[in-house]
């Protein structure tokens, strides 16, 4: 006996993870606080002691809107300048 | 210059879009509760209730006098992005035990939920416990078998039962809303099993649901993201305030997401006899909006003391006065106000996650 799945195709543009920074020293890291309590505590204090560590610069910290709803296009094209962007922070 | 060396990766693979398609198919030996609930396992299917197997003749049976095309792209759905069509969402109904027929409601909230408002990425990858509730409004009611009176909310009919349970069965399957995956709700709440209420009309003081919010049609479903209904009580009343108060009282509630979200819904589903109660006094609709906006409130301070970040419109964060009574809701058209249910005197509130907007779409039946 044959079933039909259940599940639909998969919508996705073909996607490549970026290659990782052979080096951190003289990086510019960005700071994307995503509206969690503290997100930006966080993030801030391991990007300032990851700059400490490495020679990394904390060029930038930003937020988005609310931790609910994605990041503004013009956010996205702000941390565009960074070569490293620190985000992601939950309850 | 210190230089921490990240040793070279190579870079990963790439993400292929993928899945199965809408006409994959899974090899059983039988449709035996036994091997059905194998093949659940080991797909990693379904909602932890045994299904009907969806085969093609009864897929088919269910796509059987829809109108449009079977594999047009409906809605893209949040976190997996699967291509929610009608022939796949035929499948969900199937599992689900729908009846044919029920097809276009589905479809239609499916679409619903795929319109940006909603913001079902959120929706369903929340800690929150919201669930899109589907209330079906007109025509569709009684031609679909839907329960808009007694225990509405509750068990005990087909259509409610199942279509509601098709809709979540979507959000599993082609969502991806799976516990501890694409959704991180905390405890969850027993909506997100099935939520799907209609709408009485016919015991309504009120225009119908569908047509207040400018949507012309003889049958319409609306889907709004929500918590499970909180019940109020009220035996005695004989005039709106009295009655209306107790709505205010479950609203203005430390717990809510709307005391710190200022932009939610809040759904309001009267039963006929407090409707009749409210309307005999000549309020319409608005009025009850109105008075809701008005009379669920907590003092700024409480408010502030409760919560760390507030999301709440500029004029209400200028408010400084500790003792300023400030909404529950930024807008009185926030609050959403329908008919359901039978005989008797308890009403619910449906408090709203808050990031996410209301959508009413028309019904084409077939």
């Amino acid at each position: 006996m044959k079933i039909l799945s259940p599940e639909g195709e998969v919508v996705g543009a073909r996607r490549t993870l970026a290659a990782p920074l052979p080096v951190l020293a003289g990086a510019k890291v960005a700071v994307l606080d995503n509206g969690k309590p503290n997100a930006r505590l966080l993030l801030q204090t391991i990007a300032q002691r990851l700059g400490a560590r490495t020679g990394a610069q904390v060029a930038l910290v930003t937020a988005k809107a609310t931790a609910a709803t994605p990041a503004e296009p013009e956010i996205i094209q702000e941390l565009r300048a960074a070569d490293l962007v620190l985000t992601g922070s939950a309850d | 210059m210190t230089g921490h060396v990240v040793k070279p990766e190579v870079t990963q693979p790439d993400v292929v879009a993928s899945g199965p398609s809408a006409d994959a198919l899974a090899e059983i030996a039988d449709e035996s509760p036994e091997t059905l609930d194998a093949l659940l396992d080991a797909r990693g299917w379904g909602d932890g209730l045994p299904v009907v197997a969806p085969t093609r003749e009864r897929v088919d049976a269910m796509l059987e006098g829809y109108a449009g095309d079977a594999d047009e792209v409906l809605a893209v759905l949040a976190p997996r992005f699967g291509r929610a069509t009608p022939r796949v969402l035929a499948v969900n109904a199937v599992m689900a035990g729908c009846r044919p027929g029920v097809l276009p409601v589905l479809t239609t909230a499916v679409r619903a939920l795929g319109r940006p408002e909603v913001n079902l990425e959120g929706v369903q990858a929340t800690t929150h416990p919201c669930a899109p509730l589907l209330v079906v409004h007109g025509e569709a009611v009684e031609r679909l078998g839907f329960n808009a009176g007694m225990g509405t909310f509750g068990p005990g009919t087909r259509a409610n039962a199942t279509v509601g349970r098709a809709l979540r069965l979507v959000l599993l399957h082609v969502g991806g809303g799976y516990p501890g995956r694409g959704d991180a709700s905390t405890q969850g709440q027993p909506s997100k099993y099935s939520y799907c209420i209609a709408e009485n009309a016919t015991a309504s003081p009120w225009p119908a649901y569908h047509r207040s919010r400018d949507v012309d049609a003889t049958s319409a479903v609306t889907v709004a993201c929500c918590e499970n209904p909180h019940n109020f009580h009220d035996m005695e009343s004989d005039e709106p305030v009295r009655l209306l108060t107790k709505a205010a009282s479950v609203v203005a509630t430390l717990g809510s997401n709307n005391a710190c979200i200022s932009e939610g819904e809040i759904f309001v589903v009267l039963c006929p006899e407090h409707a009749a109660t409210i309307a005999a006094r000549g309020w319409s609709r608005a009025d009850v909006q109105s008075f809701l906006y008005e009379r669920a409130r907590l003092p700024r301070a409480t408010l502030r003391d409760a919560f760390d970040v507030v999301r709440w419109k500029p004029w209400m964060l200028a408010i400084d006065d500790p003792d300023t009574l400030l909404p529950m809701t930024d807008h009185p058209d926030n609050y959403r106000v329908l008919v359901a249910g039978g005989p008797g005197k308890h009403s619910c509130v449906l408090p709203s996650w808050g990031m996410t907007r209301s959508v009413t779409l028309p019904v084409e039946l077939t």
